[in-house]
This record gives C-alpha cells, sequence and structure tokens, in this order.
C-alpha cells in the first residue's frame, strides 16, 4: 500500500500530459459536434504536436524560451503538488507563476501584438486570481485545512458560491469565449503566443492542456464521492464548451466588470458562508431580539 | 519505407494561413467557406492560424499588386518550414483578368514557389479542398524521397 500511495502520484504526473491532450482533442470534437460538423478525430492535438515538433526552430528572442520552459515547469509542479496531495494555496500561487512567466515571454520579444496580448493576458490573470483566492480561503475556513489529502469533499451544501464563483471565472483562465480577449485570433495574431513557434510552441501547448486539467482537478474537490467527481470534471468541461460556443468575445472593461462584480462577491459569498459569519450574525439578532422582546 | 511520427504529424496536421495579395475577395470567401460545418476541413485536422509562425501551409488568393508583394515575402519568410504555397483562384495562378496590368505583378509564382494551382474564379471549395489534398499528397512524396 505504501508503494502505491508513493508511486501513483508520479505515474499521474508522467501520464498528465498524455491526458490533458486526450482532453484537448475531447474539447474539439464537442466543439466541432456542437457546431453541426465532424470535427477532428480524439487523438488530433497529439499529431499537432509532433508536426510542431519537427518544424524548423526560428527564435525571435532567446529570452521567450526560457519563459515558455518556466509556463510549462511551474505547471508541471502545480500537478504534481495536486497529485501528492499538497498545499491548495501553493498550487495557486504556482499556477499564478505560471502566467506570469507565459505573460513576461510575452513581452520578451518586440512584437506589437505580442505585446498587446501580453497587457491582456495580464488583466485576464487580475480578473481571474482574486477569485480563485477567496475560493480557496473559503475552502480553509470550512475544513480547516489546506492540504488536497485533506480536503474530502463535503464542500458543497455551504460551499455553491465559490463552486459557482470558479465555474463563473473558468472561461476566462482558459482563455475561450466570452473572454478570449487575450489570445483574439486574427485580432491580435495569436496574442502572447504570437512569436513562438515550431519546438517552443509544443511547450506552450503541452502547458495549456495541463493548464485546463489542473483547473477541472481543482474543482473535483468541492465534491467526495468519486463518481461525482467524475461528474463533475465532465459536466464543467461541457458547460465551459457550451459557453464557448454560445457566445461573443467581450472586451476587457467587460472582463473586468464581470470578475470583480459579479464574480468576486459570488466567492466572497462562499467565504461568509463557509466561515459562519451568518450564523453570527443570525445568532446576534436573535440574541438581541430575544433580549429585546 | 514508413513516415515516422513527426512526418505523419505534417501529413496529419496541416495548419493554414490564407493571405489575399489584392483580390476581389470571391476567391476568400470561398476558402473560408471550405472552414464552415457544410465542408469542415477540421476534420483533416486543419486550422485556420492568423499566424504565419504557426503555419504550414500558405493559401494565397489574389494576383500579386505591388505594395503586397512586399508583405507577402515577409508572410513567407516568417513560415518555419517545411510549409507548401497553394494559389487559389485564376488571379493567383497567372493574374487572371488583371494579367498584364501595371500594377499587379501577375500570379504568385513571379514571387513565391508554388506547390499547387487550383484555378476557378471564384475557386469552389471542393476544389480548394482538392489542392490542399495534392499538395499534401507532395509533401508525402518528397519526404519519402528524403529517406
Amino acid at each position: 500500500m505504501n508503494t502505491y500511495a508513493s508511486v501513483m502520484p508520479a505515474i499521474l504526473l508522467i501520464l498528465s500530459p498524455l491526458f490533458g491532450g486526450i482532453l484537448a482533442g475531447v474539447d474539439r470534437k464537442i466543439t466541432a459536434r456542437m457546431q453541426n460538423r465532424q470535427g477532428p478525430p480524439l487523438t488530433q492535438p497529439f499529431w499537432d504536436v509532433f508536426k510542431l515538433w519537427g518544424k524548423e526552430t526560428m527564435v525571435s528572442s532567446p529570452a521567450q524560451i526560457l519563459f515558455a520552459l518556466g509556463y510549462l515547469g511551474f505547471m508541471l509542479l502545480a500537478l504534481g503538488v495536486f497529485f501528492w496531495g499538497g498545499d491548495l494555496l501553493a498550487i495557486v500561487f504556482l499556477t499564478t507563476f505560471a502566467s506570469v512567466c507565459m505573460v513576461l515571454g510575452a513581452f520578451a520579444v518586440r512584437s506589437p501584438y505580442a505585446y498587446v496580448g501580453g497587457s491582456r493576458e495580464l488583466l485576464q490573470l487580475a480578473a481571474f486570481e482574486p477569485v480563485l483566492i477567496a475560493a480557496v480561503a473559503a475552502i480553509y475556513l470550512k475544513t480547516h485545512t489546506f492540504m488536497v489529502s485533506g480536503i474530502q469533499g463535503g464542500l458543497l451544501p455551504v460551499l455553491v458560491p465559490s463552486l459557482l464563483a470558479l465555474w463563473m471565472v473558468l472561461p476566462i483562465k482558459m482563455r475561450k469565449s466570452p473572454f478570449d480577449i487575450a489570445t483574439a485570433h486574427q485580432e491580435v495574431v495569436k496574442g502572447p503566443f504570437t512569436e513562438y513557434s515550431g519546438p517552443y510552441y509544443v511547450i506552450i501547448t503541452v502547458g495549456e492542456w495541463l493548464e485546463l486539467l489542473l483547473l477541472l482537478l481543482v474543482i473535483t474537490l468541492f465534491v467526495a464521492n468519486p463518481w461525482l467527481k467524475a461528474l463533475l470534471f465532465v459536466a464543467s468541461l461541457v458547460g465551459e464548451i457550451l459557453i464557448d460556443n454560445a457566445s461573443a468575445r467581450l472586451n476587457w472593461k467587460w472582463l473586468m466588470r464581470y470578475s470583480w462584480a459579479l464574480a468576486l462577491p459570488m466567492s466572497v459569498l462562499g467565504i461568509m458562508l463557509s466561515s459562519n459569519v451568518f450564523q453570527g450574525l443570525i445568532n446576534a439578532l436573535s440574541a438581541y431580539l430575544y433580549i429585546g422582546g | 519505407m514508413s513516415l515516422n511520427w513527426i512526418e505523419q504529424g505534417r501529413l496529419k496536421s496541416p495548419w493554414i494561413t490564407h493571405f489575399d495579395t489584392g483580390s476581389c475577395n470571391g476567391c476568400d470567401i470561398e476558402v473560408l467557406a471550405c472552414l464552415t460545418p457544410k465542408f469542415d476541413v477540421e476534420r483533416f485536422g486543419i486550422l485556420n492560424k492568423g499566424n504565419p509562425k504557426h503555419t504550414d501551409v500558405f493559401v494565397v488568393t489574389g494576383p500579386v499588386t505591388k505594395r503586397s508583394r512586399q508583405r507577402l515575402l515577409n508572410l513567407y519568410n516568417q513560415a518555419p518550414g517545411p510549409k507548401v504555397v497553394i494559389a487559389v483562384g485564376a488571379c493567383a495562378c497567372s493574374g487572371g483578368v488583371y494579367q498584364g496590368c501595371y500594377n499587379v505583378e501577375g500570379g504568385i509564382d513571379e514571387v513565391l514557389p508554388v506547390d499547387v494551382y487550383v484555378p476557378g474564379c471564384a475557386a469552389k471549395p471542393e476544389a480548394i479542398i482538392d489542392g490542399v489534398v495534392e499538395a499534401l499528397g507532395k509533401l508525402k512524396q518528397l519526404m519519402l524521397e528524403a529517406k
């Protein structure tokens, strides 16, 4: 049992790019079916990666390679911390480092498209991070632990607002409509990823796969039952794809308004519910009424 | 003698960049029609990437006007190899109705090495898809010969 427990996380980590690729393939297939067309085969992202690996290497600036590796490295680290049952707050900060690496990679090249994409990616980061941190804080207040291995689910009836808030910001993190202004196709060419080509784009692509995988896994922490976890995973993915196909792109002002005026209060409500702030208020109110009456 | 995974990937995942060098947009509309659910070229792995650094196949329309010549060369040089050029439409093949005019070069092969010519005014989406398949066949031939 001990060797199983110590080997399983390592195996999961090594297989995670594979699973991430299948997830990306499923994403494209479901998108295609929703648009009433056939769509690529499920293994298409892997063929994309093989092709990109064999491309001629053209580098705009050597610094961007380092930042791309930083992006992938921090994502792998975050997934590793998750699989080993580690600190959820560490996972959040590692994904933030990864996103900042990506933005620095965008700024490392003298390209106006990459510059605009990088600035927009920073905006998306600013929109997404407070909601995630508030959700993690709510989880801590309910379960009194940050450790993934300690959070055994059972959060759901109380922390529904936190789950809703995470669902609301999932499109922002995944750079999908209506919040894909950072990589607005053919508006800023490819945004922060414009100047990456060939093997270096493989690094970015695999990092994106892992980002989706990690986020969906964090959302499954809200329930304990493995079947419910799988259901939540699939439902979040399908729901995000549905919203992606059904909406147009919003500009950055709408992004900030949506996130800070809608998703963040929802997440803070989750904190209040988990820390029994309302219970305390009700107690105080009933005590006052009782004493007063 | 079979292809390794990278070479199979090149055949299964051709990303296109479409560039208009002065066309009337007829052929451009037909190229974009290929991406719609009716013809759905994404099932062949074809993605329309606007970024020359991410592209394998250049789908070029229009007779090359003097101004777009430099931009076309710029885009072509930015694309990492291996890459394929497809000239779509009569204007791209030979200048079309603008052949001999003072403001156009007259066909893309004056500027770039073209691999596949897709005639038509405007070229039908079926013909464009046929052209892409032919370009991939040519790429496969080149890779097999290189072995």
